[in-house]
C-alpha cells in the first residue's frame, strides 16, 4: 500500500472525528512514513510497519470516545438533555440508577456519554476515579416527580470499548442493543425485562427478577442470565466459554445458540429449542418431572461439550442441528 | 504486566525519552523500543494525554521541506519523572521484603 491510499484509508475511518482532530492524526501517520523513508525504507516498506489504517482508526475512535478532548464534564443539549461525559480515559463505566428505565447502545461518534433530561440531572452525582467513570441517579422513591424524570437514561458506548460497563436499576427495563465492549457487560434489574440485542462482549452477567430476559445474537465467552418467575429466551447467540440461563416458573426457548457448555434451569416450565452444534458432542443431563425429555442424558467424557438441562413438571424437548431447521419441519 | 499498570510506565518512559532535550514521533519509538516495545500507534494515544496533563507542549519545525511535529518535556513532565523514581525505591523495598531477602 502507498502512502496516499494509507492516508486516504485512514482519513476515512475518522470520519466522524473533529476536522482538527482527525488533521493532527494523519499528520502524525505522514511524518511517521516520511520519517520511515528518510531512514532508509521504501515508500511501502514504510507504510508497511504500521498497522493496517482500518484497525488504526478503530483504536482512535475508542481512545476519543474515552478522552474528551474538550467540553465540560456536562452539557446541555438539545431538548433540554443533558449529556455526562467522562473526562480522561476509562476503562470501567457503572450506571446506577432506581425505577427508571436503562438503555445502552453504540454511541454515535464514539464518545462515552450517558444522557438524562434536564430535570433528571437534579439526582445526578458522576464521578471519574482511577479509570472507573460511575454515574449515579437516585430519583425520590415518593412523592410525585415532575415530567420528564420517566424517561429512560441512555449510555452509550464506543464501539470496541476497551472495558466494563455495569447497568442497573430496579423496577424498569433494560435494553442494550449493538454493543461490542472487549471486558464484561453486566445488567441488572428488578421486576422488569432485560432485553440484550447484537451484542458482542467478552462476558454477560444479566439478572432479573420477576420479568422476562431476551437475548438475540450475542456473542462473546460467557453469559448467564437469571430470573425468576417468568421466561428466558435466547436465539442465535454464540458463546466460546459457557452460557447458563435460569429461571424458575417459566419457559427457557434456545433457537440456535452454540457453545460448549449450556445449562438451561427452571421449574415448572418447558425447556424447548434447538441448539447449534452437533448432538455427539454434546454429554447430556436432562432431567424433569411427570414429563418428558426429548434427549436422553448420556454422560461421555470424550464428548467435549456439556448440555444440561433441568425442569420440573414440564417437558423438555430440544433438539440439535447444523443450521435452523425448516419452519415447515 | 497489568494493562494499567504498563499504560502508567510507557508514559513515564515517553517522557524519558525526551528528558535531555525535544524529539519527534519516529524518534521517540526507536528511542523507547530499545526499552520496552512500542508502535507508532500506541505512541500517539501516550502523546495526546501526556499534552492533557500538560506534561509536554509540541510545536512544529520545518525539517527536508516539510513540517515535523516536535515534543517537550515541561517541568511538570520532568516532576513526574522524578516521581516515578522515587516510587522506585519504595517499590525496590517491597520487591525485596516479597522476595524475602533481608533488606
Amino acid at each position: 500500500m502507498n502512502q496516499q491510499t494509507f492516508l486516504n484509508e485512514l482519513a476515512a475511518g475518522l470520519a466522524l472525528l473533529r476536522p482538527d482532530d482527525r488533521r493532527q492524526v494523519l499528520d502524525y501517520y505522514a511524518e511517521m512514513i516520511l520519517d520511515g523513508i528518510e531512514g532508509g525504507l521504501t515508500e511501502e516498506g514504510a507504510v508497511a510497519r504500521l498497522e493496517p489504517p482500518e484497525q488504526i482508526a478503530a483504536r482512535i475512535r475508542v481512545e476519543y470516545g474515552g478522552l474528551c478532548m474538550a467540553g465540560p464534564k456536562t452539557a446541555q443539549g438539545p431538548h433540554g438533555v443533558l449529556e455526562y461525559r467522562p473526562e480522561g480515559v476509562v476503562q470501567a463505566v457503572e450506571l446506577a440508577a432506581r425505577h427508571t428505565g436503562l438503555r445502552l447502545r453504540p454511541s454515535p461518534d464514539g464518545m462515552l456519554r450517558v444522557l438524562l433530561s434536564a430535570h433528571q440531572g437534579q439526582w445526578v452525582t458522576a464521578d471519574e476515579y482511577e479509570g472507573v467513570y460511575r454515574l449515579s441517579y437516585k430519583p425520590p422513591l415518593l412523592g410525585m416527580l415532575p415530567p420528564g424524570c420517566q424517561q429512560d437514561i441512555v449510555l452509550e458506548l464506543p464501539c470496541g470499548f476497551e472495558g466494563t460497563a455495569g447497568a442497573k436499576t430496579s423496577c424498569a427495563a433494560i435494553c442494550a442493543e449493538g454493543l461490542s465492549l472487549t471486558g464484561k457487560l453486566s445488567l441488572h434489574t428488578s421486576h422488569s425485562a432485560i432485553k440484550a440485542k447484537n451484542c458482542a462482549c467478552s462476558s454477560f452477567s444479566l439478572g432479573t427478577s420477576n420479568s422476562s430476559i431476551t437475548l438475540a445474537g450475542l456473542t462473546g465467552q460467557t453469559c448467564n442470565a437469571t430470573t425468576s418467575n417468568s421466561r428466558i429466551a435466547a436465539a442465535g447467540c454464540h458463546f466460546a466459554g459457557r452460557l447458563h440461563l435460569t429461571t424458575s416458573n417459566g419457559g427457557v426457548r434456545v433457537e440456535g445458540v452454540a457453545s460448549p457448555d449450556i445449562a438451561l434451569t427452571t421449574s415448572n416450565g418447558a425447556i424447548k429449542g434447538w441448539i447449534l452444534g452437533s448432538e455427539e458432542d454434546y454429554s447430556v443431563s436432562a432431567h424433569t418431572s411427570n414429563a418428558r425429555s426429548s434427549l436422553p442424558s448420556i454422560a461421555d467424557a470424550a464428548r467435549p461439550n456439556r448440555l444440561y438441562a433441568a425442569t420440573s413438571n414440564a417437558k423438555i424437548r430440544l433438539g440439535f442441528a447444523q443450521a435452523a431447521p425448516d419452519k415447515a419441519g | 504486566m497489568d494493562a494499567q499498570r504498563k499504560k502508567g510506565l510507557l508514559d513515564v518512559c515517553v517522557l524519558a525519552a525526551l528528558r535531555s532535550q525535544p524529539s519527534y514521533g519516529y524518534r521517540i519509538v526507536r528511542d523507547v523500543s530499545a526499552c520496552v516495545a512500542v508502535s507508532e500507534s500506541t505512541l500517539y494515544p501516550i502523546l495526546r494525554r501526556l499534552e492533557t496533563n500538560g506534561f509536554l507542549t509540541t510545536y512544529t519545525q520545518q525539517h527536508n521541506g516539510r513540517q515535523r511535529r516536535y515534543y517537550q518535556i515541561t517541568d511538570a513532565g520532568l516532576g513526574r519523572i522524578r516521581a516515578f523514581l522515587d516510587e522506585w525505591d519504595e517499590l525496590k523495598r517491597i520487591y525485596t521484603f516479597v522476595k524475602g531477602e533481608t533488606p
